[in-house]
């Protein structure tokens, strides 16, 4: 068990020890998986600081769909097959690495 | 014919370059010796106040997650322990050292972003192993390519030629260097952790990191997880110390590492939650 400041709260993270306001009254139990919103609320009660299992998160956000027929999908996938050219493609480990370089790439592209 | 090259070599020209810190020589003798006490480690640290000012930046960091502010040296060793600490000391001086080398062949900050992005994926692979001193695979990242530094510093004009060969032959940089020189960045860090005495798991698996297969029966996991977070790094585009493709995955490493795929997205998630404020604090 660890204690994190709000701000390096991760989404699905789990809660370790009851959150409970300046007056004892409990905000969420331990057990509870957090999410950003939880870390709102805590900050509008005063809390600075919770208790979690663990330093890493579990899961990860949501995983965008990628839209294959894009202009930036096309882009992307191009530039990546040429960093990935002496791995081999067929690995599921590589794959996954592809993959989400592909989804880092299109993020950046669509919002530059 | 031409002579030539051994690692030894690239060491006699780099001169003082590759010279261990005495700093670091200090606080190992320090750590290494059962009768000195933390405030004795902390003293000598403390004798050298940007390090440790460097230090307490970095053990207050939102990486290491600690709730209350850790004001001290003394303080900061009691937390995270004598070992990790300085490894930790290794990691900033050796950084430190090389930092405004100048170079026309090599990009430094990219260096040191590719050297910070895969320390920090390797320590992010080790807490998912729940291993007791992930600082020790922080730093295996961190000097991973400083073989490959070294190089570019001391043999610059075979390093252009590595380069023209890898592009013309369609070859990856390690294998060019091996062509062209005789050995790889990797033999050549590996060869440099071996002169500053330092643990055998950090110069093998430096040395075997693009060849993993080949390393010690003991360094296998450290082998394993330094060629992985290698890739990662290469994968996510976070600098590079001269190599400008993603280096093939050895798989056997990877089930070493003992991971399913999945969590990649979570090694990548938060190793992009933590590169940038690593970056500030080193560079």
């Amino acid at each position: 068990m660890i204690t994190i400041k709000l701000k390096d709260i991760l989404p699905g993270m789990i809660l370790a020890k009851d959150v409970k306001d300046r007056s004892g009254r409990i905000l969420l139990i331990a057990g509870n998986r957090l999410s950003e919103n939880h870390a709102k609320i805590f900050r509008s009660w005063g809390i600075t600081e919770v208790c979690t299992e663990s330093e890493v998160s579990p899961i990860v956000p949501e995983r965008k769909i990628i839209d294959t027929e894009s202009d930036e999908y096309k882009k992307a996938e191009k530039e990546l097959r040429g960093l990935f050219r002496y791995t081999d493609m067929n690995n599921p480990v590589v794959k996954e690495m592809f993959q989400l370089s592909l989804e880092r790439k299109m993020l950046k592209l669509s919002s530059s | 014919m031409a002579i030539r090259t051994l690692p030894e070599d690239v060491v006699a020209m780099a001169g003082e370059m590759a010279t261990l810190p005495i700093i670091f020589e200090r606080i190992n003798e320090a750590v290494e010796n059962p009768e000195s006490s933390f405030s004795e480690i902390g003293q000598i640290i403390s004798g050298d106040s940007s390090l440790s000012a460097r230090l307490l930046k970095i053990v207050n960091s939102a990486f290491y997650g600690f709730s209350n502010k850790i004001e001290t040296i003394t303080h900061a060793i009691t937390i995270i322990g004598t070992a990790q600490l300085r490894d930790l000391v290794l990691a900033t001086t050796v950084m430190e050292k090389f930092k405004g080398m100048p170079s026309e062949t090599i990009n430094m900050k990219s260096f040191w972003l590719h050297s910070i992005s895969c320390g920090l994926a390797a320590r992010i692979i080790a807490t998912y192993r729940h291993d007791r001193n992930p600082e020790r695979f922080y730093v295996l990242g961190i000097l991973h390519d400083i073989g490959r530094l070294l190089m570019f510093l001391n043999i610059p004009d075979q390093m252009r030629e590595v380069i023209e060969i890898s592009v013309k032959e369609k070859i990856i940089l390690y294998e060019a260097e091996k062509k062209v020189i005789g050995f790889n960045h990797a033999e050549m860090g590996g060869f440099l952790m071996k002169a500053w005495n330092l643990p055998v798991t950090l110069q093998n698996a430096i040395n075997f990191s693009h060849d993993p297969s080949s390393t010690t029966p003991e360094c296998v996991t450290e082998t394993s997880i330094l060629h992985v977070a290698d890739l990662i790094s290469h994968s996510m585009e976070h600098g590079s110390a001269g190599e400008r493709y993603v280096p093939p995955l050895d798989e056997e490493a990877w089930d070493e590492v003992g991971l399913p795929s999945s969590i990649l997205a979570a090694i990548v998630y938060q190793l992009d939650r933590h590169l940038d404020e690593t970056i500030h604090m080193f560079l």
